[in-house]
């Protein structure tokens, strides 16, 4: 028998040997390869649809997909290692070298490698196809998706994955060869000392974890929401590892110091071993709470859009054809574009409803405290819409104050809070607000600070025009705003016919601009609109749905591994205070206690998370219009409710086996 | 008085198969008195441990009976043994049975954290014994930081703490040198002086020469027993190497 084919038998009988270790490792290499190919595949599909945005979102979800995998190898091949060292120096002590000992771990590996990828990549396939059944129903393309076999998909995941296993590898070997053969034997043996508290970290974490809440809960409007989400997530994010790992261990030293409470027959076991598990643990349980927290955040708010999606689209195109004119071509524009609309309406037998019509100058300046002027380089930019009284009034069908005062500003809606006394491009002006509720499509999906302005009169307006083009004519590089025009409109007919009468309007629209420059229109029909919208809707709810089922299943199998490993650890406890009078109920209820503690403290801690990052995600989501925020909270809360129960059907499952091996 | 008494114990391991069944324990009968210091010698597989741990209750005998004080303790049911074992017996085992994850304190503290007592009564308790054993200033310590001989002070320092009718050692001086076995026997004597009685299961023929009775077990049975009585531990040592060597040889039984 040649000296390969010896290795190849070695390793094999290595890995069956340690099924009960390897087995998990498999399964999570093939879980995060199958997801892997998968989303790769998808996004080498030649025939995705049309709308970028979906492309996009697969594309970003990529990397995450790859660094997590990345990650999640590493700490359940940790674990692995750990238990195989001690084998490894039994090796060495029975005479094996350690080049030999090498050969067998890269052996092992490439075994391991070669399992993973092909039952990954098999199963991806498969369930590729299964993919592209849901997202068809879920997303409503226009064009059904057709699965393709991708090669180029195949390939990248096989280099990819075999980088990790490159790495994970070297870092075995590394720490296999680092230790003596005497200390391999024993690192089961040797013991661990009582874990220290670490004050400071246990307060920075508390300081960052409370810093991250006080963001989203004082978070006011979408702007703050979109610049602050990150920065709270990173905080939440440090805090709870901080937490977890020294905060834990404090609670639990303050507990043990109170002597009548600690030795109590149902606390005694369970604090000092809960402190040892600690300090072990500490950061597998703070990644079971962060990736739980991501997976109901992301399922929760992703089906909130895909819930409001309707919503969305009412609010931003208040009828059924929207239409501007960017820039104004002519005195007679507006006469143009009615005339158009009804020519097309005759021609076609379709009649037009409910048609509005309003002229609006936007400006966009910087601004300095009360100061709004075109030349701030590098501050903050405003943006102004101007409105004259009767066409806000026709347009979002409201009633103004009357008699408002001539050279005073009027507020519509503002997504900042407008000072009371302003200085624009140099010139004074008294601020009022009218606070009106936010009328239907105004100001719908702008995120940066901007505001609806009523200008009294046409005497107002024209003093800001002039202010505005004499303010960037002498700046360099900087344009005058034009005034634009929108035309809105509903039409009398079925969705079908609509087609009917759009096709044509936007052909005569089209023929007003041709052959101008500078000017151009953008129409939309809103029913082409909300298809788009349900396409990236649908698009975010499928890569929510997707990386929260990769985390959830990332997190059953910690959640399994911190079971095996930590059955064999307090295996050998049980069995000692069983010796020395402790009966079976009560090493039952002792262990009961710790894991049920152990493993739904990350749980809870996530409810926890999930309650505080609520207001800010509810501004979030306004950016993208969704204001109902009932039914965001609905939406979170069905999703933690049906996370919880996941989660303790998975501890359920988990715990059999860690019960199984301390009886 | 007589303190424990066992009566024609038999013990069979039984396999699933039950083609490979093991006769560990044939029939065994002998009796403790109050204040004894007993040793039980046998060659390895003569079912000594076996014996220990019928007699802990951590084991079901196919046969017979045992009385302790004045229970039968074959009859206690499953969910009173736990709380029978915490008060009555005390064990010293030869791998210490030490948990890593307390001090030394902790452990000596957990059968009486079990039974729930207060602790002003468990430190009341620690104290004079810490002390008898030389172990007052290692009592922070974690089990990994002590020797053997510490180790095995500490485990008899919880054997002892509950006030036991009866110690039970499996072997106690098996994992330690010859300095620490003779502390931890001559400790054995002098608690022994005080009162307490002692079953000691040993291979070792030092140890057993320390005691006032050794049994000797072979093929499952009681196959003889020698009393110290007013001789010296040289004697004693003397007639335990004779009696093991008849046993080796297949010589009769004599009493
Ligand atoms: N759990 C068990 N199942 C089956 N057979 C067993 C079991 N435990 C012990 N035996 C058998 O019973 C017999 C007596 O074992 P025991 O451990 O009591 O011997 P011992 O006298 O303590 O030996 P040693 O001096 O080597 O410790 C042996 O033949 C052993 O193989
Ligand atoms: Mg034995």
């Amino acid at each position: 028998m040649s000296k390969i084919a010896f290795y190849f038998k070695m390793a094999w009988t290595n890995i069956t040997k340690n099924a009960k270790f390897y087995v998990p490792y498999i399964l999570t290499s093939f879980i995060t390869i199958t997801m892997f190919y998968s989303l790769q595949s998808f996004c080498n599909n030649s025939n995705l649809p049309r709308s970028a945005s979906f492309r996009e979102l697969m594309g970003f979800g990529l990397p995450v997909v790859y660094i997590f995998s990345a990650i999640f190898l590493f700490y359940t091949n940790s674990f692995l290692i750990r238990r195989r060292k001690m084998e490894f120096g039994l090796f060495n002590i029975l005479g094996m070298e350690k080049r030999h000992i090498t050969v067998l771990i890269i052996i092992e590996t490439l075994i391991i490698a070669i399992i993973s990828l092909m039952l990954g990549i098999g199963f991806g396939i498969l369930i590729n196809k299964l993919l592209f059944l849901a997202l068809n129903r879920i997303v409503a393309f226009v064009t059904p998706l057709v699965f393709e076999f991708s090669m180029p998909a195949v390939t990248k995941t096989v280099i990819l994955f075999a980088f990790i296993y490159i790495a994970i590898l070297i870092k075995n070997i590394v720490e296999v060869l680092k230790v003596k053969p005497l200390e391999l034997l024993s690192v089961q043996k040797s013991g661990e000392k009582e874990p220290k508290e670490k004050w400071v970290l246990t307060v920075f974490g508390l300081i960052s974890l409370i810093a991250g809440y006080v963001i989203s809960i004082t978070c006011e409007d979408a702007y703050h929401a979109i610049t602050l989400f990150f920065l709270a997530v990173v905080l939440v994010i440090i805090g709870t590892y901080c937490l977890f790992i020294s905060g834990t261990i404090a609670i639990l030293k303050i507990l043990k110091k109170n002597k009548n409470y600690y030795y109590k027959s149902n606390h005694f076991a369970s604090i000092s071993g809960m402190l040892f598990r600690m300090k072990q643990n500490g950061v597998g349980l703070a990644n079971i709470c962060i990736l739980s927290t991501m997976v109901i955040v992301m399922i929760g708010t992703t089906v909130s859009l895909y819930a409001g999606a309707n919503d969305i689209i009412k609010t931003r195109y208040n009828r059924e054809v929207s239409t501007t004119y960017y820039g104004v071509i002519d005195e007679n524009l507006r006469d143009k574009a009615h005339d158009i609309a009804y020519d097309v309406s005759k021609k076609t037998g379709i009649e037009i409803e409910n048609y509005a019509e309003y002229e609006t100058l936007e400006i966009t300046c910087g601004r300095k405290d009360n100061d709004f002027d075109a030349g701030f380089v590098g501050a903050s930019l405003t943006t102004f819409d101007l409105y004259m009284p009767e066409d806000f009034e026709s347009f979002y069908e409201l009633k103004l104050p009357e008699n408002l005062e001539s050279g005073v500003l009027y507020i519509g809606a503002s997504t900042f809070e407008m000072p009371k006394d302003i200085t624009l491009f140099g010139k004074e002006f008294k601020v009022i607000d009218l606070d009106l509720s936010k009328p239907k499509g105004l100001m719908s999906v702008i995120a940066t600070d901007s505001c609806a302005i009523i200008v009294p009169d046409e005497e107002t307006y024209e003093i800001i025009n002039k202010l505005q083009k004499a303010a960037y004519e002498n700046t360099d590089g900087m344009l005058a705003s034009i005034p634009d025009i929108d035309i809105n409109f509903d039409l009398k007919c079925s969705e079908k016919d609509e087609h009917k009468f759009y096709d044509e309007y936007k052909e005569a629209i089209n023929e007003l601009v041709d052959g101008t420059e500078n000017h151009n229109i953008n129409s939309d029909l809103r029913q082409d609109a909300a298809n788009d919208f349900a396409e990236f809707t649908g698009s975010f709810l499928f890569l929510g749905t997707f990386l929260g089922v990769l985390f959830l299943m990332a997190t059953a199998l910690i959640m399994y591994y911190k079971q095996i490993v930590e059955g064999y650890d307090d295996k050998r406890n049980f069995e000692i205070m069983q010796k020395v009078g402790m009966d079976k109920s009560e090493v039952k209820s002792t262990i009961k206690s710790q894991v049920l503690t152990l493993f739904f403290l990350p749980l809870l801690v996530a409810f926890c998370h999930m309650g505080f990052a609520l207001p800010i995600l509810i501004h979030l989501l306004s950016a993208f219009a969704i204001t109902n925020i009932k039914l965001v909270v609905i939406c979170c809360a069905i999703t933690c409710a049906i996370y919880a129960i996941i989660y303790a059907v998975v501890y359920s499952f988990t715990s059999k086996t860690y019960y199984k091996i301390v009886n | 008085m007589t303190l424990l008494e066992v009566k024609n114990l038999q013990k069979i391991y039984t396999t699933k198969s039950g083609a490979n069944n093991v006769e560990a324990l044939k029939d065994v009968s002998f009796s403790v008195e109050e204040g004894e210091y007993v040793a039980i010698m046998g060659e390895s597989g003569s079912g000594k441990t076996t014996l220990l741990n019928i007699l802990a209750s951590l084991d079901k005998p196919t046969k017979g009976e045992i009385v302790l004080g004045n229970r039968k303790t074959t009859d206690i049911k499953e969910k009173d043994l736990a709380a029978f074992r915490r008060e009555n017996l005390g064990f010293v085992f030869q791998d210490f049975n030490l948990l890593d994850t307390f001090t030394l304190k902790d452990n000596i503290f957990l059968p009486l954290v079990l039974s729930g007592k207060s602790y002003s009564e468990m430190e009341k308790r620690i104290e004079p014994l810490a002390k008898e054993l030389g172990i007052e200033d290692l009592l922070l310590k974690y089990p990994y930081e002590v020797s053997g001989g510490q180790k095995q002070r500490a485990a008899v320092a919880r054997a002892l703490i509950t006030n036991p009718h009866i110690i039970l050692a499996d072997e106690p001086t098996g994992a330690l040198d010859s300095k620490a076995s003779d502390s931890l026997l001559n400790l054995f004597n002098k608690i022994n002086e005080e009162g307490q009685t002692i079953l000691m299961v040993t291979h070792s023929t030092k140890a057993a020469s320390h005691a006032k009775r050794v049994l000797f077990i072979k093929d499952g049975v009681v196959f003889h027993q020698i009393y110290r009585g007013d001789r010296t531990r040289d004697e004693m040592y003397q007639q335990i190497t004779d009696t093991l060597t008849t046993l080796a040889t297949g010589g009769e039984s004599r009493e």
